[in-house]
């Protein structure tokens, strides 16, 4: 059975953040991107994949829908995994489809209109606020935090600033 | 086609920087250009940008060379992104001045061979000094 290590909202995906920080330690061997329009991009899909896979990181690229009848399969094999999804409805349907997820952290998500800045890369929407409560409300730790070594802000803080 | 154009596409207002720095040297350049990617902005956002600049000037019958800084960040993704349109052939990572002044001041016209020979002089550049390079 496999381990998931991280699971992260982040619209940029696989970039520097996720490469030089979180890939490394606690085991991580496995990069799953989960982004249905990716994983329908052959030519995106292998920009990933030859970019960032190395001896130490495999990286895989799912729909959600697949990555979801992975894990039922075989519960990601022997993968120390991290998954990385571009949004926080993506996340919320890998939760509620039953794939173990504890924590869940926000790393990125480009300004839009009405959105605030929580931290200097997520810009959060009342709307996405409020997905974020539901998630919560399923015992999920939800955290903003855009590398290990930045400041992590606590869901109940960011909602304050919205 | 021998006719180029250039796009550089970093993190943040570095190639933007780099350009006006290189121009400090050979002077006004017309057919390089920045894009650079801050913090919150949407890398979709980005990517549509550049291809908008790659559409015009593959319109124009020019082809566009793309110099991104780190291989597997953000810019760099979209930079290997456009080598799925019509007119970009190659991308260069690791961009610096020493790269991009080679390139704007060779008459090379092919770009492959082009962009080798800045390659290789990016990589005569890169030197570690002490004292004894001084007092021989």
């Amino acid at each position: 059975m496999g381990v998931i290590n991280l699971v992260r909202v982040d619209d940029r995906l696989i970039h520097g953040q996720v490469m030089t920080k979180w890939s490394k330690g606690m085991g991580t061997n496995a990069l799953y991107v989960i982004d249905d329009e990716t994983a329908a991009d052959e030519f995106m899909k292998d920009i990933y994949i030859s970019t960032n896979s190395s001896a130490g990181l495999k990286i895989k690229v799912f729909s959600v829908d697949e990555v979801i009848e992975e894990w039922n399969k075989d519960q990601f094999g022997s993968d120390k995994v991290i998954l990385l999804l571009k949004t926080i409805a993506n996340a919320k349907k890998l939760i509620e489809s039953g794939v173990p997820v504890r924590q869940l952290n926000i790393g990125g998500i480009a300004k839009k209109a009405n959105s605030t800045f929580v931290i200097s890369t997520v810009g959060l929407t009342k709307a996405d606020g409020d997905l974020l409560k539901e998630i919560a409300d399923k015992s999920i730790e939800v955290y903003f935090q855009i590398v290990p070594d930045t400041k992590k802000v606590t869901l109940a803080e960011a909602l304050k600033q919205l | 086609m021998a006719e180029r154009n250039f796009l550089v596409i970093t993190h943040g207002e570095f190639g933007i920087e780099l350009i006006k720095s290189v121009e400090m040297i050979i002077g006004s350049q017309d057919h390089v250009k920045g894009l650079g990617l801050r913090p919150g902005e949407s890398v979709d956002n980005l990517k549509q940008l550049a291809i908008e600049l790659v559409e015009k000037n593959t319109s124009e019958g020019r082809e566009t060379v793309v110099f991104c800084d780190i291989l597997g960040g953000s810019p760099s993704n979209v930079g290997l992104f456009l080598l799925s349109k019509e007119g970009v052939n190659y991308v260069a990572t690791g961009v610096n001045m020493t790269m991009l002044i080679s390139i704007l001041t060779s008459g090379e016209e092919d770009t492959l061979t082009l962009l080798e020979e800045a390659k290789q002089e990016v990589e005569e550049g890169l030197r570690l000094i002490d004292l004894s390079f001084i007092k021989k």
